[in-house]
């Protein structure tokens, strides 16, 4: 991200980071914190710190028996060549514009994916597993999102520009997290806003017409 | 390193495996390592064969990218504890878990002095450890849900009948804790 302000201000909630440094966190999710954590040096310090929380309570662990048919069969396998998984990918970052790993399931830089668009929102849908939803959302200045909640949580990392929400600005970086228990309208700045959406379920607009909105985008 | 009464320094044994593919120190290592990863992936919900499979694949990794582990970044512990949380997503629960790759070159740079940066990443294990025994038995509890047994804070509040609220701020005190470890690290 060119000429970056500051650090980000915005950060997942602990809770989140604790469940990433685990393992616990849904693919979906992972997407937008580990986008993020290349974002944010503070985030990742925390991760590390979560991480070698997890390695001290693995360390007091009781131990489980091993056989030695298993230290054997491994013995077995050290000469062999290590598996050849697939050839680890060259970074597009650059060339797209956004850091790893959303680079990695970008097929194009920001500015020329596809966006399905209605009034001044435009949606791209990425891949997600089910119940999850991922996708690239653009709002133009000054616009706001209609009023919605979501039958589950939401997390938002902002990539261009900046939106306001509940009286709170988010910037490159930041990350926004949303529960099913808040209605939000997010109002972009004047050079509008690009953002990363992961979201468990779907969202909920009130009223038939915005009903008919968030199916036509599919989120 | 095949003197007997070498000390079984985790560091060492991976530095002489990276170094000459030792396997003295692999079966040491191993040893040390292994019951640990098998409770752990137990605990995680894989069968005993799942689990004695999942082992050879965690300590081959170990032993193919010794030449990476690196002291100044994390313990040896947490290095594997990382391994066997990686192969256990790709395995059990067939999913990805996305990373940042620290080469990018759009990685926002951590400014902060390099001891800073150390202080935080090398966990000083004692001291990790003695901030876990400050925390409380709820705090305690979120942890052990979160780290062994893949459950998000919605599905502990689940398990634990409390609402959503109350297990992320026990998260969020038990990271607290953990950070003024930290912070006390740096100042001392």
């Amino acid at each position: 991200m060119p000429n970056r302000p500051s650090d980000p201000s915005h950060h997942p909630e602990p809770a989140l980071l604790m469940e990433y440094a685990a393992g616990a966190t849904p693919e979906a999710f992972s997407l937008v914190i580990a986008t993020h954590l290349a974002l944010c040096p503070q985030c990742r310090r925390s991760v590390a710190e979560l991480e070698a929380a997890g390695g001290v309570a693995l360390g007091k662990l009781d131990s489980a028996a091993v056989g030695d048919d298993v230290l054997a069969k491994t013995l077995a396998k050290l000469d062999a060549p290590p598996p050849a998984g697939p050839a680890p990918k060259p970074s597009r970052s650059s060339e797209l514009g956004v850091p790893r790993p959303l680079s990695d399931v970008l097929s194009k830089p920001l500015e020329e994916l596809h966006f399905k668009r209605l009034g001044g929102v435009e949606i791209c849908l990425l891949d997600a597993p089910q119940p999850y939803r991922v996708y690239l959302m653009r709002i133009a200045g000054g616009v706001d999102v209609p009023p919605h909640g979501h039958s589950g949580q939401e997390l938002t990392l902002m990539l261009r520009g900046s939106y306001v929400d509940n009286n709170e600005r988010f910037a490159e970086g930041d990350v926004a997290c949303v529960d099913e228990a808040c209605t939000h309208r997010p109002k972009a700045d004047r050079e509008g806003c690009t953002c990363l959406v992961a979201a468990h379920g779907k969202m909920k607009m009130p009223g038939f017409v915005s009903g008919m909105v968030a199916r036509w985008f599919g989120i | 390193m095949a003197s007997p009464d070498a000390p079984l320094d985790p560091a060492s044994l991976l530095r002489a495996i990276a170094e000459h593919q030792d396997r003295d120190a692999f079966v040491a290592l191993f040893r040390m390592f292994a019951p640990k990863v098998k409770s752990y992936l137990i605990g995680q919900g894989a069968t005993t064969a799942q689990a004695d499979d999942l082992i050879q694949d965690v300590m081959l990794t170990v032993w193919n990218k010794a030449a990476q582990f690196d002291p100044r970044r994390s313990s040896p512990t947490t290095w594997i504890f990382t391994i066997a949380r990686n192969r256990r997503i790709d395995v059990l629960r067939r999913e990805r878990r996305y990373e940042y790759d620290s080469d990018d070159p759009l990685l926002v740079e951590d400014t902060a002095p390099s001891g800073f940066q150390a202080a935080a990443a090398r966990q000083d294990e004692i001291q990790v450890a003695q901030a876990m025994e400050q925390l409380t038995a709820d705090q305690v509890t979120v942890v052990r849900l979160a780290f062994f047994e893949d459950k998000t804070h919605r599905e502990i509040a689940t398990q634990l009948n409390v609402p959503i609220g109350t297990v992320k701020s026990r998260m969020f005190l038990a990271f607290e804790k953990l950070r003024a470890r930290r912070a006390r690290a740096e100042s001392s």
